[in-house]
């Protein structure tokens, strides 16, 4: 999914704002929306990480790799979205939009998994989403987002397990 | 990959096909960062009205005062426009709710200290709290600005030429209250004393480098710069500073460089803390407790990030097993 939009932002080169977001923009915000579960949360972290990009654009696009450096922007607008939010807000989870409607049992079961990876613990899904949805090494996880690898791969497999018992517990209640 | 995790994939993807459209996305974000340096400088209108109101603060004139002067082509012109225009050679000092600008050549000390030291004539910016001796100097105050807490009530004394033994002979001081707040100064020059009280303002929420007047907000970094804001124990600002350039990058770098650490449990009450926050980077030191979260995540408090988080003119201590920096920076 990464490859379509690598073509953009590559060493050296030095791309216009509007033509890196227009090409960029959707896979931002549908990174932004693995890790938020809301569309306006979504937009609200990606337009905070471009406007915060902006001033500076000549600078970060003169970085060996733009769309990891502005990813990366996104990932820590969501992390400091998410704390404003839980200084804000009561603990009870925000309701969050459903998936795309599709039919079939595989259809709910990927329905089930998206379900249930928001409602894991912020860190250890913002592990799960950068491994399983933009592809990244447990070495780059660490790099981008500032903890240990060790670190990263025991959230990952905290959030994995999370993720399996209720898919267990899923299957349990669809069985009977 | 097994399948589970094949299938949290598929998930993710097909979930994902749920983001909002991209259209308008770059027009969006335009308008934000507008948004956000209205937001920063709110207020400055205000300010910029006060020193048109009096003139002698922002013409240029002559004299043998080694300050920088307030030149008409560095003040903002046009009191409609949007922005504050930091005078060239100039320099925010903000203490709680109030900011003044001062000479970019004074250092920082304590006005009652200024015999001790090498160069006992350049002007200082003091706060409440600084290093302070037993020596008693003669005259009592030296050369420069200090913050102090209108304790006895509001003080406004009209800048004047003094000839006493409380102040350098010929200096001119003078003094105003804006909110609890009292700002005295004494230069060798009196439109440079004027200036400063002049450009004193209280800030509603944020000061003009981007950082809240009191903790518990989160600093707004301007443009590619790094806010740096120090707290005192009452939760106050102390200090604010706009690093810039390559410095951007050095702290940057120095946050980024300093290993991840276990969270460590502190309430240390008082708090004293320190914000450093850019486009890129968002930290907070607890310098009570020894403790540096980036983005939420615990690092170890390294002499590096010290370096840039310690404001000039910083007194105090940080816990045993914390390395202080060899030398810290002088502006």
């Amino acid at each position: 999914m990464q490859a379509a939009v690598e073509e953009v932002g590559v060493a050296g080169s030095a791309p216009d704002f509007d033509d890196w977001v227009a090409l960029r923009g959707p896979a931002l915000l549908r990174l932004a929306y693995t890790l938020t579960g809301n569309t306006a949360d979504a937009e609200d972290v990606v337009q905070e990480a471009l406007s915060r990009a902006l001033p500076r654009w000549e600078r970060i696009s003169a970085v060996g790799d733009v769309n990891a450096y502005v990813r990366r922007m996104v990932v820590n607008a969501h992390t400091s979205w998410w704390r404003r939010f839980r200084r804000r807000e009561s603990p009870v989870a925000e309701p969050r939009d459903s998936v795309v409607d599709g039919p079939g049992e595989e259809f709910d079961e990927r329905r089930r998994l998206w379900v249930a990876c928001q409602a894991l613990p912020e860190v250890q899904r913002t592990a799960i989403v950068l491994r399983y949805y933009e592809q990244l090494e447990y070495a780059e996880i660490a790099e981008l987002t500032g903890v240990r690898e060790g670190s990263v791969r025991a959230r990952v497999s905290r959030g994995l397990a999370v993720l399996r018992e209720s898919m267990d517990q899923s299957m349990g209640d669809t069985d009977e | 990959m097994s399948d589970v995790e094949q299938l949290l994939t598929d998930a993710l993807t097909d979930g994902a096909e749920g983001a909002p459209s991209a259209v308008g996305l770059a027009g969006a974000a335009r308008t934000r960062a507008r948004t956000r340096r209205r937001h920063r400088v709110a207020g400055a209108a205000a300010v910029v009205a006060l020193c048109v109101g009096v003139p002698t603060a922002v013409v240029v004139a002559g004299g043998s005062d080694e300050a920088p002067r307030r030149s008409e082509g560095t003040v903002a012109t046009d009191p409609g426009a949007p922005g504050r225009t930091l005078p060239e050679g100039f320099r925010y000092e903000s203490w709680h709710d109030v900011t003044i600008e001062v000479p970019d050549d004074w250092g920082y000390g304590t006005l009652d200290q200024w015999c001790v030291g090498d160069q006992p004539e350049r002007p200082v910016v003091g706060r409440p709290g600084g290093a302070s001796t037993l020596v008693l100097c003669t005259p009592g105050w030296g050369y420069g600005v200090n913050f102090t807490l209108a304790g006895d009530g509001p003080v406004q004394w009209p800048v004047a030429e003094q000839h006493s033994e409380a102040w350098p002979d010929g200096a001119f001081v003078g003094a105003t209250t804006v909110g609890d707040v009292v700002v005295t100064v004494a230069a060798k020059d009196l439109l440079v004393a004027q200036g400063v009280i002049s450009s004193a303002q209280r800030n509603e929420a944020l000061d003009p480098n981007g950082c809240p007047v009191t903790s518990g907000s989160d600093p707004v970094a301007p443009g590619d710069s790094m806010t740096v804001c120090r707290y005192g124990e009452g939760g106050g600002l102390e200090q604010s500073e706009l690093l810039t350039g390559d410095d951007v990058d050095a702290a940057e770098a120095a946050l980024r460089d300093a290993p991840p650490t276990t969270a460590t449990d502190c309430d240390a009450i008082p708090a004293q803390q320190v914000r450093l926050a850019s486009v890129a980077e968002d930290a907070a030191i607890d310098l009570a407790c020894g403790a540096l979260t980036v983005h939420g995540d615990g690092r170890e408090l390294t002499a590096d990030v010290l370096y840039w988080a310690l404001s000039p003119g910083w007194s105090g201590s940080v816990p045993g097993g914390v390395s202080l920096p060899s030398e810290l920076r002088t502006r």
